[in-house]
């Protein structure tokens, strides 16, 4: 152990600029895999924060007898954006319940508003929104009682009397699948407390979203720690290889190259953990779920961070090992210059195995999310033992067809090392498998889209009063309005509601009549979307949103990565440059084969990405059950655009990295 | 492996092969001068090759050698000195057309081959016609042509690793012949091989360069590789201390 670390000082210390080079690539691939791992993986549990800020609007029935407060919550929306009104009442006319963020229960008649809501009500006419929360404006809502900031919450604190509550019958025997009536919107329910955690049937589809997203991004950029620490792979396998031959044993080598590798991937976990923290004030401005984040929901833990601290390191480490696993073996597999081995078409076995593994975990019944996870970190890992390859088949295909030199030249040499061919674009693999996940799911997204006619309808449920009463009400403030209400009876709390579908002149007038509406029957549900039939019609275009600001960040990453192994390609391949311009080759035939180089494996991981995340999509839908006629199929367009955008992108890092060449090749070629 | 002397040399091709009429040396070197910060490579060498003139360049290590090759290839610059070829001054032209000259003018042959590892044996030596513009399939068929002559036959597909010293030596003299270019210079092209090996690279060499009219320019350390040149030159800290007939 002592001659490992002597060596490595040495090496380390005689490195060079070249050494000092490949160690700070690796260090800044490692922060950059690192910080995006840690920002893809904290989403998921920053939507558990957000429910558990929300679990006191989710009432807990007990008996009357024991409550001390009557609670109401109600969905109601404005221009298409959703509220949720919470009446109170207390029992008897006291409670010790104090909404978050206030000390005591507020007194009957006041209105307490997020503030997100209260500047809507502050700058749209009252009778449009105002109106549905009549009473004394108290204080605004605090952070802690809401999802987000930008979440529109309502208040309303009701007279003695005003809310009557359901009873629950705790000794009727209950199927356990029933929906528990307590948790319907609209039913009043006794409360003795507020919940200060739980669960909510909208975030946690979120939730699962955000985990998918989490897949699909952390193995690949661990993927992406193991190519950063393999960079400049050839200069070590060389080095590594005189070593051997001068009589260092196997577990020396692989000693200094654990050592070598953890130094740098160590310094940049770290830097990368410094990095995520510095970048979720930035990451919390992306809206998911209808707002931003709150950049403290986004912190990990110390235990995940502490995890990446060591599964991070550890991995660019087993990575460098079995990077150099050809030197340990035999010393002259490197210095006589033997061909690497061929991925093998065995490979591709993996590719059905993983597929059919997803779709039977997809379409089982399971409880939880995980055995979907797992099997979709399965399809995505395939990707990439399957893209090495897929790029040696396409590289022997050019070389077989190329007529010009820089063409085989490039065929050439990804048949020499598809693998590093391959590492030099799996960034873009992040980018592309985003991106076919949104644009695979959103044309189905947007199937559910309604016309305006059912945009101007409003489903009312739970309406309490006489039918008459509300019909006058609507036509009231929009007397061209259809209305269609008729009484319900037989469900729980039932007995005397209205049930049924008004429908508003027109957009303009849609919010008036929903304010005349909940005016009328206070405690109606009120849905604007008649339709909403399953987990998928709950996706917004915020998802949209966000899943291309990560995919975004993912081409972002990808570029830098791309540049990174650019960078250090040609410094592996100093020598063969040297030699080509010793012929007289133009750098013209160099840069145009490193084109190719990067495009031919670009077009194919990102190609191959978007297919692949297009598939989940379509697991993801299969597993929400979605109905097969509401499926339509991935948008191609944006897909082939995203091809052209990292094609251009790869060809921008190509030319940007042109200087490196230009210095290399023009340094004088010695004998090694 | 033989080493049985060219008797069909390739037939010439297209620009590569485009000769003016020769007057005087093909190739001269001026008062050539060289330093690498406080070192001095060459301190004023002069040194002209005629057509079909095989030099061997000889000196201790750190002679200068190689720089005075690396200078006349165009490969470096000189710090003061002329490089003439066919009477046209050559050191001043920028590196666009110094490796255009390298490209159409010069082979090389090197120490370990200098042959790209990625590409099979018969490619290596077509690269040089692929750069000038050739088709692929004639390209690849006039390499071919070079393996029976040079005794390498059955070679064309393997990949330098696959190669011995020799085996590697003799494709690179194929590929540094195949445009039929008026120099080729070699920097210690016996180093690797045995002596029995090495003197069969260097007859093959020579007559080959013959074959297709090239000049040779040797740097070596082997009076052996030295004889079999018309001519020695010995530098001695970076300036002619002897030259003449080996």
């Amino acid at each position: 152990m002592t001659v490992v670390l002597r060596l490595a000082a040495l090496l380390v210390r005689r490195g060079g600029a070249r050494g000092g080079a490949a160690l700070a690539l690796t260090v800044v691939g490692v922060a950059t895999s690192t910080a995006l791992a840690l920002l893809a993986a904290s989403v998921a549990p920053a939507f558990d924060a957000r429910a558990d800020r929300i679990a006191w609007r989710q009432p807990s029935a007990v008996d009357i007898a024991d409550a001390t407060a009557i609670q109401r919550r109600t969905l109601d929306t404005f221009e298409g954006q959703p509220i949720t009104v919470v009446e109170l009442e207390a029992v008897a006319g006291v409670s010790s319940l104090a909404p978050p963020g206030l000390r005591a229960f507020p007194s009957a008649g006041t209105v307490l508003l997020s503030p997100a809501l209260a500047d809507l009500v502050d700058t749209h006419p009252a009778d449009e929104l105002g109106d549905r929360f009549p009473g004394a404006r108290g204080p605004d809502l605090g952070a802690i009682g809401l999802a987000h900031a930008d979440e529109l919450v309502a208040v309303v604190m009701r007279p003695a009397g005003t809310l009557d509550p359901i009873t629950v019958d705790r000794t009727a025997s209950v199927h356990p699948d029933a929906p528990d009536p307590t948790l319907a919107p609209g039913v009043a329910v006794p409360v003795d407390d507020f919940a200060r955690s739980g669960t909510d049937e909208e975030l946690a589809l979120y939730r699962f979203l955000a985990q998918i997203a989490a897949v699909l991004l952390v193995i690949p950029t661990l993927l992406l720690v193991g190519a950063a620490a393999r960079l400049t792979a050839d200069h070590r396998e060389q080095r590594l290889g005189v070593l051997r031959l001068a009589g260092a044993t196997p577990g020396a080598v692989a000693g200094l190259t654990a050592l070598e590798s953890l130094l740098a991937a160590a310094t940049g976990t770290l830097i990368g953990i410094i990095g995520y923290l510095a970048a979720l004030p930035l990451a919390a401005t992306v809206p998911l779920a209808g707002g931003r984040f709150d950049a403290y929901d986004l912190i990990l833990g110390p235990g995940p961070l502490l995890l990446a601290a060591l599964v991070i390191p550890v991995a660019a480490v087993l990575s460098a090992v079995v990077a150099i696993r050809r030197v340990v073996v035999s010393p002259l597999g490197v210095t006589c210059g033997a061909p690497p081995r061929r991925p093998r078409a065995l490979r591709l076995v993996f590719l059905p195995l993983a597929w059919l593994a997803l779709v039977a975990v997809a379409g089982g019944d399971n409880e939880t999310a995980i055995p979907l996870l797992v099997a979709l970190g399965g399809v995505v890992a395939t990707v990439a033992v399957v893209g090495p390859w897929l790029t040696w088949v396409l590289g022997t295909l050019l070389s077989r067809l190329a007529r010009r030199p820089a063409a085989l030249l490039a065929g050439r040499r990804i048949v020499d090392d598809p693998r590093g061919a391959y590492r030099t674009v799996s960034g873009m693999v992040l980018a592309g498998l985003l991106a076919g996940f949104v644009f695979g799911v959103l044309p189905s997204v947007r199937a559910n889209e309604l016309p305006e006619l059912d945009r101007r309808s409003i489903a009312v449920d739970r309406a309490s009063g006489d039918e008459a009463a509300l019909r006058a009400a609507v036509l009231g403030v929009d007397p061209a309005a259809m209305v269609d209400l008729g009484p319900v009876a037989g469900e729980p709390g039932g007995a005397g509601e209205v049930t049924g579908v008004v429908v508003a002149s027109s957009l303009d007038s849609v919010e008036r009549v929903r304010t005349a509406l909940g005016r009328a029957a206070p405690g109606a549900v009120l849905d604007q979307y008649a339709g909403l039939v399953d987990g998928l019609g709950t996706l917004d275009t915020d998802v949209e949103r966000g899943a291309l600001a990560l995919a975004l960040a993912a081409l972002g990453m990808a570029v830098t990565a791309a540049a990174i192994s650019g960078i250090s390609a040609i410094l592996d391949q100093r020598t063969t440059l040297g030699r080509l311009r010793l012929v007289g080759t133009p750098l013209r035939v160099l840069q145009r084969a490193r084109r190719w180089q990067t495009v031919v494996p670009l077009v194919l991981a990102t190609a191959g990405a978007l297919a692949t995340g297009a598939l989940a999509g379509a697991s993801l839908m299969i597993a929400l059950e979605v109905d097969a006629s509401r499926v339509r199929p991935p948008a191609v367009a944006p897909m082939a655009l995203v091809v052209v955008t990292a094609v251009i992108a790869g060809l921008a890092v190509v030319a940007a990295t042109r200087p490196v060449l230009v210095a290399v090749s023009r340094a004088t070629p010695r004998e090694r | 492996m033989s080493s049985a002397p060219l008797t069909h040399a390739p037939a010439p091709h297209g620009p590569a092969t485009a000769r003016p009429e020769q007057r005087g040396p093909v190739l001269a070197g001026r008062g050539l001068h060289r330093r690498f910060g406080a070192a001095v490579a060459l301190a004023g060498v002069d040194l002209a090759l005629d057509e079909g003139e095989s030099v061997a360049v000889m000196g201790p290590s750190g002679s200068g050698k190689s720089t005075l090759l690396h200078c006349l290839a165009g490969i470096e610059t000189p710090d003061h000195g002329e490089v003439h070829l066919d009477g046209h001054r050559v050191d001043v032209l920028p590196e666009r057309e110094r490796t255009a000259l390298r490209r159409r003018r010069f082979g090389f042959v090197f120490q370990s081959g200098f042959l790209l590892p990625e590409l099979p044996a018969e490619e290596n030596v077509a690269l040089p016609l692929l750069l000038v513009g050739h088709p692929r399939r004639r390209a690849v068929d006039e390499a071919r042509r070079w393996f029976a002559p040079l005794g390498i036959s059955g070679l064309e597909g393997r990949r330098p690793g696959e190669l011995s010293g020799g085996e590697g030596q003799r494709v690179s003299i194929a590929r540094a012949l195949v445009t039929r270019p008026s120099v080729v210079f070699a920097d210690e092209p016996t180093a690797t091989l045995d002596r029995a090996t090495g003197r069969a690279v260097m007859v093959l060499l020579l007559q080959a360069a013959q074959t297709a009219r090239s000049s040779v320019l040797v740097v070596t350390h082997d009076p052996e590789v030295a004889a079999q040149c018309d001519r020695t030159v010995r530098l001695r800290d970076g300036i002619v201390a002897v030259e003449g007939a080996p």
